[in-house]
C-alpha cells in the first residue's frame, strides 16, 4: 500500500520508513501539514501517518483539511503521550485512529491494515 | 476529668489549662500593643503568619503586667487566641475537684466564669479553666482601661 | 432509579455529579429567565444533564432532562417560540431535579447502558472511549457517553460506558462495532439494577472551597480546566508566601549597607517572584460578583411571583471581584435590600399603569471600582421614598422637633432609616422581616469597614450605594510613626504629606488646622488621638480622604510607602473598628493598619453642602432620643438611642455558671462574643415571658446585650422633663435608673442607668497610687457633676491619688446655680453628660459662654462611645472629652489641664 508519512522529524520519519517498507508498503513523505495536504491530493495514499506537531500547519489542521476534500481518506494519528485532547480534536476532524510514541512495531501495523481495507 | 492539665503559674497563682484546649507553648512572643484596648488585651502577635490576640489575666487578678514572658495558644486555627502567662509547670492529671460551693462564693466573680473546677495541688490551690477561655474572658470585657 | 438510591463508588464521585448536576441546573434556570433566553447553552446543559444522570441509570432524571431538551428543540418547528408557559416548565423541571438531589423522588424509563472498561496501559483511554462514542452514536444517534463526550479530552480513567437510547439495532453489532476500538479489555451490558441506599446529601456547598478557574470556551472545544481548593490550602500558601517576603526583607535589614550588586539583584528577583506569586494566590481568593449575583434573578422571579407582581432584575458589573471573605457575607444583607426594593419599592401592575410606568418593574443591580472600593447600586423604578411622610413620621415619633424635621435635607433623612430599632418599632411585612432590619446591613458594613447610603426620588425610585473595602488582604500602604506606633493607611487614600513647619498649620481659635483650598481643614494628632498621654513629637501631616471622611493628622515620622499584606486580628472584631487590620513589616515591626472614618471625628465636610450641624445632634439642646422597650413587668423603659447598636429579634445564649447573678452568659453576634446581662434581674423582675429582643449596647467602649421583652418606639425628650427618683429610693442598693420621664403619649417611662448596672457586674480597675506622680496639688478645686452615686464615688476614687480637693454635685442645674454666686470659683470642671433637668452638652456650653466661667478648664465626662457625638463634643470649646471609664486617663488628664501655665498664674 502507499502510505504517506508526516513529520518534521527527519530521524523519525527515517525510522517509520524502515518499519514500513520492511513489510512491503510504499512510502511518501511530507516535512509539515502543508506539505502532508499537498502530496495527500497529488498522490492519493492509502494511509496516512500523521504526525501532531509540525511546522507550518499542524496535524490536527492537517487533518482536517484532508477529510474534508476527501471524506473516505484513512489518517491516523502518530502523538506522544499527553496529547490527549489534541487527538479527541484530530478525531473530531476526521482521523480514524491514533499510536502513541514511542510506538510498537505491531500496533502501527496493526492500525494501518485495519482500517485499509 | 480524663484530660490532663497543663500546669500554669501567673503572677502567685496556679491554673490548668485543659491539654486538648492548648496547641503550643510560645516563650517571649514579641506582641505589640494596640492603643483603645481594654486591658485584658495585651496586644497582637503574629505566631506563623497569624495575627492573633494575646489576652492577659493580669488586670483581672489585680497583678501589674510587666513583659509578657509566655503564652499558651488556644484553641485551634479558626478563633484562636494567646493566654499571657508567667511560667509553665508541669502537666497534671487532675483529681478530687473541690466542690463548687465551697469556692465559688469566695473567688471574685468575673473569675468564676473562667473556673470550671479547684483543687488542692501540691500545697497550693490549682484552678481549672474552662475550654472555652478566651470566649469567657472576652464575655466579661465590660469596662475599658 | 432515582438519585438517593445510587451505590456510589466514593465520596468524590458523588460529589461530582452534584456539583456538575446543580451548575448545569444553574444554567438551565439562569438562561430561562434572560431575555432572550440563550436556547443553545440552555439546549446542551439540558443534554449533558441527561447524559450524567443516564449513566448513573436515573431513569427519571433522564426523561425529565429529555422532555426539556425535546421543548426547547427548535428543529422541525417552525411555529416554535419561547413562552411565558415554557419558561416556567423549564423553571418547574430544574426544580424537580433539584428536589431529587435533595432526596425527593418518582417514578422510571428506557436506555442501555453498555460499559467498556479499557486497557490500564492505554495511554489514552479518552480517545478511546471517544472512538467508541463516535461509532455507536454513528449507528445510534441519541447515545450519550460517561463520561460526556465533551469531558473525554481530559478523562484518563479505565471504564467508560455508553447510555445508549433503546433502538432497532441488533446487540451483537453494537459489540462488533465495540470491539472494533483498540485496548477495549471488556465490554458488559448493564442490565441490572444498583443496590438501593439512600444517601445522605448535605446540599449546602457554600463557599468553603476555592474554584480556581478560567474562562469558559464556546462549545466543541475543551472543557475548563478548574481546579477545586480548599480555602485553608489557599490561606496556608498565602502565609507561607508571607513569610518568604518576610524573609527577604529581613536579609534586606540584615544586608543593608553591605550589599553585592549581584547579590542585590537576585534579592530583588526573589521578592518580585514572591510579589507575583503572592498577588496570583490572593486572586484566586477574589471571585467575581456574579458567583452572589446569579442566584438573584431566579429569587426576584419567585418573590415577584408571591407578591403578584412584574419584577425583572438586571445585573451589570458582575465580573468585578471581591475578596470572597466578604462576598460571603454579602450575601443577605443585599437579598434583603433585593427583597425591600421588591416589596415596598415596585409597586403592582395596575398601580403602575395607573402612574403611566411599565407594568414590569425595574430592579437594576450594579458594580463597579472606583477609589480602592468595590460599589454595588441597587436601583429600583419604584414608589420611591415619601421624603414628607417621613418628615411627618419622624415629627410624630419625637425624632425630629418640626423645625429640625423642615430643615432636615434627604440625606439625613436618609440616615434616620437606618437606625436601630427602626425595623422592628415598624410593622414589617413577612417578606422583609425577619430581623435582617438596615440598622444591621449597616451594622455588618461597618464592621467590615465599608458603608451604605440612601437616594430617592417620591415616585420614582430609590437607590441604595454599598461601598465595600476591595480586598481585606493586600495593598501598597503608607506607614508612618506616631509615639511608639508604626501605623498605616492605604496609599489610596493618602493626599498629600507635608512637613509641619511648611505646611500652613495653623490654630483656629483653639482647633488645629491647615488650608483646604479656602476652608479649614482641622488637623489632629495621630498619638493624641490614640493614646491622650503618650510622648510624640509631631513633625508632619499626612492627609487623607478616605470616601467621605477628609481629614489631617499629624505624625512624629513617616517611613514611606510599602506594599504589606493586611491580617486581621483574631479574636479582636468589634472592639477596635478603627483597625482595620495588621501587617508584619521587614523589620519584624507590626503596623497597625488604620481605617480613617473611624478614627477621626466627624468632620463638618462629611455634612455635605449645609453648613447647618445635623438638626438631630445638635449640641446644647438638652434633647436625647430614648429607644422605649418593655420588661417583663409591663413597665416602659427607656435606653439613650447613641447607645444602641442594633435591636435583635432572639438570642442564642451561652449560658455561663458561676459568674454574676445578672450575667446570663453571652452569645455571639457576627464572630464577636458579647457578654449577656439579665435586666430583669438586675431590677429584681420575673424573668422574660417570651423570646422577645436584644439589645446591642455600647457602653465604656465595650459591646454588651440586653434581652428585653418588647421594643416599642423611639421618642424625643429633653432632660428637663426628666425626674430624679424620689430620695426614698436612694437608701437601698437598687438604684439602677437616672430618673423617670412622663411622656404624653406613652405615659412613665423609665431611664435605666445602664453604667451603674454595668459598674456592679464588672467594676473597673482604678491606678495604683504610686503610677501617678507626686506633685503638690492640693490646693486645686474641682467641681464634679454626675447624678450617679457610683459614679461619683468611682470619680473621687480615681482622684484621690492626685490629692486634689472635690466638691460634687448630683446634677447640671444645682452644679450651674452654684457657678453663679460661689467664690472661690473651681480650677476644674467635670461633668458627666446625661444628667437630668440639665445635661452635660448644655451645661458646658453655658460655662464656656459665661464670663465667670470661661477661663475654667471643661472635661466632659461620657459613657457614650461611637463617632456620633464626637461631632457633638467638637461643637463646644470643652478641653476634654473622656470616656467612662478610664481611672487613670481621668486622672492624668486633671493632672495635665491643672498645670497648665495660665492656671497657675491665676491662682
Amino acid at each position: 500500500m502507499k502510505i504517506l508519512i508526516a513529520d518534521d522529524a527527519a530521524f523519525m520519519r527515517m525510522r517509520l520508513r524502515k518499519l514500513l517498507e520492511e513489510a512491503g508498503h510504499t512510502v511518501l513523505e511530507a516535512t509539515n501539514g502543508e506539505e502532508a495536504v499537498a502530496m495527500y491530493r497529488e498522490q492519493n495514499p492509502a494511509v496516512v501517518l500523521m504526525d501532531i506537531t509540525m511546522p507550518e500547519m499542524d496535524g490536527v489542521t492537517a487533518t482536517r483539511h484532508i477529510c474534508q476534500s476527501d471524506p473516505k481518506a484513512r489518517v491516523i494519528m502518530v502523538s506522544a503521550l499527553g496529547q490527549q485532547a489534541m487527538i479527541v480534536s484530530a478525531i473530531q476532524a476526521g482521523a480514524k485512529d491514533f499510536v502513541v510514541k514511542p510506538y510498537e512495531v505491531d500496533r502501527v501495523l496493526g492500525a494501518i491494515n485495519k482500517w485499509a481495507q | 476529668m480524663e484530660s490532663q492539665l497543663l500546669t500554669v503559674k501567673i503572677g502567685p497563682y496556679f491554673f490548668g489549662a485543659p491539654v486538648s484546649a492548648v496547641t503550643e507553648i510560645l516563650a517571649d512572643p514579641a506582641i505589640t500593643p494596640i492603643p483603645k484596648t481594654p486591658s485584658s488585651i495585651a496586644g497582637v502577635a503574629v505566631v506563623r503568619g497569624q495575627a492573633l490576640t494575646v489576652l492577659t489575666l493580669h488586670p483581672a487578678l489585680n497583678l501589674p503586667q510587666g513583659s509578657v514572658r509566655m503564652a499558651l495558644r488556644w484553641g485551634d486555627h479558626r478563633g484562636t487566641s494567646l493566654i499571657a502567662v508567667d511560667h509553665v509547670e508541669s502537666l497534671w492529671t487532675p483529681a478530687a475537684p473541690i466542690p463548687p460551693e465551697r469556692w465559688q462564693g469566695l473567688v471574685p466573680a468575673a473569675l468564676v466564669a473562667m473556673i470550671t473546677n479547684a483543687y488542692r495541688w501540691d500545697q497550693e490551690w490549682l484552678w481549672e479553666w474552662s475550654e472555652d477561655l478566651p470566649d469567657r474572658v472576652q464575655a466579661t470585657l465590660l469596662t475599658v482601661n | 432509579m432515582r438519585f438517593s438510591e445510587v451505590q456510589w463508588d466514593s465520596e468524590e464521585e458523588r460529589l461530582l455529579f452534584v456539583e456538575e448536576a446543580a451548575e448545569l441546573l444553574g444554567t438551565l434556570e439562569e438562561g430561562a429567565l434572560k431575555t432572550p433566553p440563550p436556547m443553545d447553552a440552555m439546549f446542551r446543559a439540558a443534554h449533558t444533564l441527561k447524559g450524567s444522570g443516564g449513566m448513573l441509570g436515573l431513569t427519571q432524571w433522564v426523561d425529565r432532562a429529555h422532555r426539556v431538551e425535546d421543548a426547547m428543540d427548535r428543529r422541525g418547528h417552525p411555529n416554535w417560540e419561547w413562552t411565558p408557559e415554557l419558561q416556567q416548565f423549564v423553571l418547574d423541571t430544574v426544580d424537580a431535579m433539584r428536589a431529587e438531589l435533595q432526596g425527593q423522588n418518582e417514578d422510571p424509563g428506557a436506555t442501555t447502558v453498555w460499559e467498556l472498561r479499557w486497557d490500564s496501559t492505554c495511554a489514552m483511554p479518552g480517545v478511546r472511549a471517544y472512538q467508541a462514542w463516535t461509532a455507536i452514536n454513528a449507528l445510534i444517534p441519541g447515545t450519550v457517553s460517561e463520561p460526556p463526550e465533551d469531558a473525554l479530552a481530559e478523562w484518563t480513567g479505565e471504564v467508560s460506558r455508553l447510555v445508549i437510547p433503546s433502538s432497532t439495532v441488533d446487540p451483537d453489532v453494537i459489540l462488533t462495532t465495540l470491539q472494533s476500538i483498540d485496548d477495549l479489555q471488556a465490554v458488559t451490558r448493564v442490565d441490572r439494577p444498583l443496590q438501593f441506599t439512600p444517601a445522605s446529601l448535605d446540599a449546602h456547598e457554600s463557599l468553603d472551597t476555592e474554584e480556581v478557574e478560567t474562562r469558559r470556551m464556546t462549545a466543541g472545544e475543551r472543557r475548563d480546566a478548574t481546579i477545586r481548593i480548599s480555602a485553608d490550602s489557599l490561606e496556608s500558601i498565602l502565609e507561607g508566601l508571607g513569610e518568604l517576603l518576610l524573609d527577604h526583607g529581613q536579609l534586606e535589614h540584615l544586608w543593608q549597607q553591605t550589599i553585592d550588586p549581584a547579590v542585590r539583584n537576585v534579592l530583588d528577583h526573589l521578592r518580585r517572584r514572591a510579589l507575583d506569586l503572592q498577588d496570583l494566590t490572593l486572586r484566586a481568593r477574589m471571585l467575581p460578583l456574579d458567583t452572589l449575583f446569579r442566584q438573584y434573578p431566579r429569587a426576584i422571579h419567585d418573590i415577584a411571583r408571591k407578591l403578584n407582581k412584574k419584577i425583572q432584575l438586571t445585573t451589570t458589573g458582575g465580573e468585578t471581584e471581591l475578596d470572597r471573605v466578604v462576598m460571603d457575607r454579602l450575601h443577605e444583607p443585599l437579598l434583603h435590600l433585593l427583597r425591600n426594593a421588591c416589596d415596598h419599592g415596585i409597586e403592582s401592575p395596575d398601580q403602575r399603569r395607573q402612574l403611566g410606568k411599565p407594568e414590569i418593574g425595574m430592579i437594576r443591580l450594579t458594580a463597579f471600582t472606583a477609589q480602592g472600593h468595590v460599589h454595588l447600586r441597587i436601583e429600583d423604578d419604584g414608589a420611591g421614598i415619601d421624603w414628607n411622610k417621613l418628615r411627618d413620621k419622624a415629627v410624630r415619633q419625637g425624632w425630629l422637633t418640626a423645625d429640625e424635621a423642615d430643615r432636615a435635607t434627604e440625606d439625613q433623612l436618609g440616615e434616620l432609616l437606618f437606625r436601630p430599632g427602626v425595623s422592628t418599632a415598624d410593622k414589617i411585612t413577612d417578606i422583609s422581616g425577619r430581623g435582617v432590619g438596615l440598622d444591621v446591613v449597616r451594622a455588618f458594613l461597618d464592621e467590615i469597614h465599608g458603608g451604605i447610603h440612601i437616594e430617592s426620588q417620591t415616585g420614582q425610585g430609590t437607590t441604595f450605594h454599598i461601598e465595600l473595602p476591595m480586598t481585606m488582604a493586600i495593598m501598597t500602604a503608607l506607614l508612618v510613626e506616631a509615639g511608639p506606633w508604626t501605623l498605616g493607611f492605604p496609599i489610596a487614600n493618602v493626599e498629600r504629606i507635608e512637613d509641619i513647619a511648611k505646611s500652613g498649620l495653623a490654630s483656629l481659635l483653639g482647633q488645629q488646622a491647615v488650608p483646604d483650598g479656602q476652608a479649614p481643614l482641622p488637623v489632629y494628632s495621630l498619638a493624641d488621638v490614640l493614646a491622650p498621654e503618650v510622648d510624640h513629637h509631631d513633625r508632619y501631616i499626612v492627609r487623607i480622604k478616605d470616601g467621605r471622611t477628609q481629614a489631617a493628622l499629624t505624625v512624629d515620622g513617616v517611613l514611606g510607602q510599602q506594599e504589606v499584606v493586611i491580617k486581621p486580628v483574631i479574636g479582636l472584631t468589634g472592639l477596635t473598628p478603627w483597625l482595620s487590620g495588621v501587617a508584619l513589616l521587614g523589620d519584624g515591626r507590626l503596623a497597625l493598619m488604620v481605617d480613617a472614618r473611624r478614627l477621626v471625628p466627624a468632620t463638618g465636610s462629611e455634612i455635605e453642602a449645609s453648613q447647618e450641624p445635623d438638626p438631630i445632634l445638635k449640641a446644647g439642646s438638652n434633647q436625647m432620643e430614648l429607644l422605649v422597650f418593655r420588661l417583663s413587668d409591663g413597665q416602659r423603659y427607656g435606653i439613650n438611642v447613641y447607645k444602641t447598636r442594633e435591636v435583635l429579634p432572639q438570642a442564642t445564649v451561652t449560658r455561663v455558671p458561676g459568674q454574676h447573678q445578672w450575667l446570663d452568659g453571652f452569645m455571639h453576634v457576627r464572630g464577636q462574643t458579647v457578654p449577656v446581662v439579665s435586666l430583669h434581674r438586675a431590677l429584681g423582675l420575673k424573668e422574660p415571658f417570651n423570646q422577645g429582643f436584644v439589645l446591642i449596647t455600647e457602653f465604656n467602649q465595650t459591646v454588651q446585650a440586653f434581652p428585653v421583652d418588647q421594643v416599642e418606639r423611639m421618642v424625643r425628650v429633653s432632660w428637663d422633663q426628666v425626674k430624679p427618683l424620689p430620695a426614698v429610693l436612694e437608701a437601698g442598693n437598687t438604684l439602677q435608673f437616672t430618673g423617670l420621664i412622663n411622656h404624653e403619649e406613652l405615659g412613665a417611662i423609665q431611664l435605666i442607668d445602664f453604667e451603674q448596672l454595668l459598674a456592679q457586674v464588672a467594676p473597673p480597675e482604678f491606678p495604683v497610687a504610686s503610677e501617678i506622680s507626686t506633685e503638690d496639688l492640693s490646693h486645686f478645686l474641682v467641681w464634679i457633676a454626675d447624678d450617679s452615686k457610683v459614679a461619683r464615688q468611682q470619680i473621687e476614687k480615681a482622684l484621690k491619688p492626685l490629692g486634689v480637693r472635690f466638691k460634687l454635685f448630683s446634677d447640671g442645674q444645682e452644679l450651674w446655680e452654684q457657678v453663679q454666686v460661689a467664690d472661690p470659683l473651681p480650677h476644674l470642671f467635670i461633668v458627666d453628660v446625661e444628667m437630668p433637668r440639665l445635661d452635660g452638652y448644655t451645661l458646658a456650653a453655658r460655662l464656656k459662654n459665661s464670663a465667670r466661667s470661661r477661663g475654667i478648664p471643661v472635661v466632659l465626662h461620657t459613657s457614650l462611645s461611637g463617632h456620633w457625638h464626637a461631632d457633638r463634643a467638637s461643637q463646644l470649646q470643652v478641653d476634654a472629652v473622656i470616656t467612662k471609664f478610664e481611672p487613670d486617663v481621668l486622672a492624668s488628664t486633671v493632672r495635665e489641664l491643672l498645670s497648665r501655665p495660665q492656671l497657675m498664674a491665676t491662682w
